[in-house]
């Protein structure tokens, strides 16, 4: 599914949403340089990290076709009367400052930067605005926004959620090398309808491509949950919570062998089994006790 | 043969009495195209567009009262409910008031379901109502004593005349059934664009352009009972969409301590009393699992006259117990209004779920799975059993 959403399958506003652990900038650049290749036009709105940083390990083909507005080198507008880009009129800039034609992608690093600076109700009806254009209008835009999880109360990130078409959280173990696998929670909401939530490991190949590894395989560490749990619980934000089961599906190597290694109480082995057949048995018939029958007639006492 | 005109010709002096039928109180007000007089109360009601919703909240939607739909966790089911109760005003004629701060509403308009008019469609629906009928009977001993003798919340389509209407989900309806409508239609984002520089944007302006909006169209079109209308009465169907998001400027949903806590409900005050005198009937969608204020909720829900919960399965644990495993969401019917009365048409069993089938979206009574004795039997004793323990503790 992840790799169909950076293809071009995912529309709307797409949050990407990362941690201090676990950073997702470079899945924004997956996105990106698989937007340019589909001859789309990208534009990619900086305020976190200089242009150089973003461009870090894009191919050079793909770094002249970007557009850039630049909101980190002079944010407060100190250097001159006509900045390229301030906070407080985001939504009037790039609602006037659109390119003309053809399917945009509109990249934001970071929509966390704006929300901090930014009240969140107005933030969000400029992106409304954004996304949701006249019906007879073209494709509206798609909108890739990075989201730093860490930064913001649960509440705000629960509603910007149900603003997002798709949410990617990004989770598990920083990756060590640059081409470890990673762990990526999908949640699509498509236009058509309907809900499908996916758990999925993927790796950034060194031209920033991405491939999925599909469903993340059992991983267990010492004292972790057992992997079943991370499906069944996942239906909060708080990912993997154990649910209270008394038993276990899977079982790792070692339990599987120690399991294996039990006899079953039914199964006898050959010299217990012998002994049981060749000692003589009796059978003891102890017939019931007389019913104890009562010779009176229980009418009797009835004066009729 | 001659003898039959002869007939009808002694039947037709016959009928000419000095009795003459005074037209009844009720004829009025039910001369409104899609409405009737409620039985029990005499206020008029209009369908929800889901006739088994309709039969839950006592009939149907008042004309004048609010219906408060609380969403479920996607805002899947909710929003077809939204649609349901806007394809009815479209099928009846309604003039439409379709309020929305995400989707353009002409987007939604363009999204109802198509309503099942078509003979066949009704004689399809018939033969499988009439199957599901026949197998019912065979199946009556199966049936606990507990379900015997419920009315079935969903009536068959055939019996639906002018009240209340069934619609295919999967199909959208034709643009031609638009042309006999009035439709207003509200887009919060051009709303504010129009007056950006007239007045800066504070909390409270998406809401009090919306009810200047209402209030001009309830004024301007005469569905304010005040002004006799000449023509032909009709009514305002009022649907706004997911009211309270961060997309009406609202901050309810971010934080847990808004700026101004009062926006919502003030609004909801003024509408009230719009709503109270027209002829008009709105439908809210509020995503309440988002707000974090519980009290705001409350307010909410005192506010409004109807309120009804959807709860979806999608995500929750529940999407795999056996026991809802028919089912997609519960219903919750958190308040109906009284009406003339003391007392509200309470329906008489809380256990109401929601199905979406192929076509058609429906809310039944949750039957307890297999719902034969036995099953009951053990699911009730399961039942005590945990009381049990519960109470031990």
């Amino acid at each position: 599914m992840l790799e169909a959403l950076v293809a071009g399958g995912a529309e709307g506003l797409v949050l990407v949403r990362d941690s201090a652990a676990c950073e997702g900038r470079s899945l924004l650049r997956a996105f990106v340089s698989a937007a340019v290749q589909r001859a789309e036009r990208v534009l990619v709105v900086l305020f976190e990290v200089p242009r150089e940083q973003f461009e870090a390990g894009l191919s050079p083909s793909v770094k002249q076709r970007l557009l850039y507005r630049d909101g980190f080198t002079d944010p407060l507008a100190w250097m001159g009367p006509d900045p390229d880009l301030r906070a407080g009129d985001f939504g009037e800039l790039l609602a006037g400052g659109l390119p003309p034609g053809g399917p945009l992608t509109l990249v934001l690093d970071s929509l966390s930067w704006l929300l901090l600076r930014l009240p969140p109700p107005h933030l969000c009806q400029a992106l409304g605005a954004l996304l949701g254009g006249p019906p007879n209008s073209a494709r509206p835009p798609r909108l890739l926004a990075l989201l730093h999880g860490d930064l913001h109360p649960p509440a705000l990130l629960r509603a910007l959620g149900a603003l997002a078409s798709t949410q990617l959280t990004l989770g598990g173990a920083p990756p060590a090398t640059p081409g470890a696998p990673r762990l990526a929670s999908v949640l699509s909401r498509p236009r058509r309808g309907g809900v499908s939530q996916k758990d999925e490991s993927f790796t950034l190949l060194p031209d920033g491509s991405l491939c999925s590894l599909g469903v993340p395989p059992p991983a267990p560490e010492e004292g972790s949950p057992p992997p079943a749990a991370p499906t069944l619980g996942s239906s909060g934000d708080s990912g993997g919570r154990v649910p209270p089961l008394t038993f276990r599906l899977r079982l790792s190597a070692a339990e599987r062998a120690a399991r294996a290694a039990v006899t079953p109480p039914y199964q006898l082995s050959p010299p217990r089994r012998s002994t049981l057949l060749q000692t003589p048995g009796t059978i003891v018939c102890t017939p019931e006790p007389p019913e104890d029958e009562d010779p009176e007639d229980p009418d009797d006492d009835l004066d009729v | 043969m001659a003898a039959v005109p002869a007939a009808g010709g002694v039947a037709r002096g016959r009928g000419v009495t000095s009795f003459q039928r005074k037209a009844a109180a009720g004829s009025r007000l039910a001369a409104v195209a899609g409405t009737r007089p409620s039985v029990r109360h005499g206020q008029l009601l209009l369908s929800s567009g889901l006739p088994s919703l309709d039969c839950v909240l006592g009939g149907g939607v008042a004309v004048g009262t609010l219906l408060l739909i609380e969403e479920d966790k996607y805002g899947l089911y909710s929003n077809l409910l939204y649609k349901y109760f806007l394809a009815e005003g479209v099928v009846c004629g309604h003039d439409l008031f379709v309020a929305s701060a995400k989707e353009h509403p002409d987007n939604i308009l363009k999204e109802l379901p198509a309503p099942l008019l078509d003979d066949t469609h009704r004689n399809e629906l018939g033969e499988e109502a009439t199957a599901v009928k026949s197998e019912d009977f065979q199946d009556s001993m199966k049936i606990a004593w507990r379900y015997q003798n419920l009315p079935k919340m969903e009536a068959s389509p055939t019996t639906s005349t002018k009240f209340g209407h069934y619609y295919d989900v999967s199909k959208t309806m034709s643009p031609e059934l638009f042309q006999s409508i009035k439709c207003h239609s509200f887009y919060l984002p051009e709303e504010l664009s129009l007056q950006a520089k007239m007045k800066t944007c504070n909390m409270n302006s998406a809401y009090t352009r919306l009810l200047e909006s209402i209030h001009r169209i309830i004024y301007q079109e005469g569905f304010d009972g005040s002004d006799p209308q000449k023509k032909q009465k009709n009514i305002l169907r009022i649907g706004i969409q997911s009211l309270g998001s961060m997309l009406w400027g609202d901050d309810i949903c971010s934080s847990d301590t808004p700026e101004d806590v009062h926006s919502l409900t003030k609004f909801l005050y003024v509408l009230r009393g719009l709503l109270r005198k027209s002829l008009s009937a709105c439908i809210i969608t509020v995503p309440a699992h988002l707000i974090q204020n519980k009290a705001i909720m409350e307010r909410v829900t005192n506010l409004s006259d109807t309120v009804v919960g959807l709860e979806s399965f999608i995500g929750s644990e529940r999407e795999t117990n056996p026991l809802y495993k028919d089912y997609h969401g519960l219903v919750h019917v958190h308040q109906i209004p009284r009406l003339n009365s003391l007392i509200c048409d309470v329906s008489d069993t809380k256990d109401l779920a929601f199905r979406l089938k192929r076509k058609l979206f429906t809310i039944e009574t949750v039957l307890i799975e297999g719902s034969n004795t036995k099953d009951v039997f053990h699911f009730n004793l399961a039942k005590e059993q945990m009381n049990i323990a519960l109470l031990s503790n």
